[in-house]
């Protein structure tokens, strides 16, 4: 994963974390703690999709907060 | 023209506004990224301009439509409305059966027709927003991607109230935007109080189904009154 995808991927975890209310000290280590477990999930992986990369961040955030996780999923699926 | 049918149709055709979801379901990520990166009360703020945009685009849409439809009917050329009810007819059929099929994506989401790159160009717009002069404009221009179910029902209902003097012209535009903007007044309730996205969206999901065949089944009666005023105009 490239330091833009990660940035961009980042700030819109954070917009979501807001918009649900979690406080931001939480949101911060939901976030570091998924991006970290991604990472080292796509040190095996050559190619990946942006459809499998999000798969695997909503997994690792349902370990955190599943509304979390949920909205971070399905947030361009609900128009 | 008896006023039975006719009421019936400007009934059904309100049940419509009230369940389509494309304007809920942009209003529900709108509210939920307002929160997101604004404090609660501007939130709400823009939320309020958000349906004052709605509303704006559904009276400029049944003004246009008007406009059009007297200038069609006493123009002198077009005096017989039974063509019109049985085309409408037709178009509403056309839409049940839309409805029923491909209104919504498939599988466990409220995913509509529209094409994802649209839906991403509206999510961007979403964030993108600063003012209540952007929550405005998207609430306007949200309506337009439900025209094509929208526009054959504001059609029908004026030509309607231009051959039934019965019924006042003001008073149905206004029960129009009203069930139009009832759903949008209902989500930010529940953003109000303390709901989140994620609830919002699998209570969506959870009645999805009914919305399907609340929008098939009222399409389909609506299909079967239009044809019948036609069949009364006609005689």
């Amino acid at each position: 994963m490239d330091k833009a995808t990660e940035k961009s991927l980042e700030k819109l975890l954070k917009l979501h974390a807001r918009g649900l209310g979690i406080p931001d000290g939480s949101a911060e280590l939901f976030i570091t703690k998924t991006l970290a477990a991604v990472k080292k999930s796509l040190k095996e992986k050559s190619v990946i999709t942006a459809a499998d990369l999000k798969r695997l961040v909503a997994k690792e955030l349902k370990k955190y907060n599943r509304d979390f996780a949920y909205v971070y999923e399905k947030y361009d699926t609900i128009i | 023209m008896t006023t039975i049918i006719p009421v019936i149709i400007l009934i059904l055709s309100m049940l419509i506004f009230l369940f389509l979801q494309i304007l809920p379901g942009t209003f529900a990520i709108f509210y939920h990224f307002a929160l997101a990166k604004f404090s609660r009360k501007k939130s709400d703020d823009l939320s309020l301009s958000f349906i004052l945009g709605t509303e704006i685009f559904m009276a400029t849409i049944w003004l246009l439509v008007y406009s059009i439809v007297y200038a069609i009917f006493t123009g002198g050329n077009f005096n017989n409305p039974s063509f019109s009810f049985f085309l409408l007819g037709g178009i509403t059929f056309a839409l049940a059966i839309v409805s029923a099929t491909c209104y919504f994506r498939r599988g466990k989401t409220t995913a509509t027709f529209l094409p994802r790159r649209i839906v991403n160009g509206i999510i961007a717009r979403i964030i993108a927003i600063k003012t209540q002069k952007d929550a405005i404009i998207l609430g306007f221009f949200t309506g337009v991607f439900e025209l094509i179910f929208t526009l054959p029902i504001i059609v029908a209902a004026n030509i309607i109230l231009q051959n039934t003097g019965a019924i006042p012209r003001a008073l149905v535009i206004i029960i129009a935007i009203i069930c139009t903007i009832i759903p949008l007044f209902i989500i930010r309730w529940f953003f109000r109080h303390d709901y989140n996205l994620a609830d919002i969206e699998r209570l969506r999901i959870k009645l999805k189904p009914h919305y399907r065949i609340i929008l098939c089944l009222t399409f389909f009666a609506l299909t079967l009154a239009l044809i019948n005023l036609g069949i009364i105009s006609h005689g």
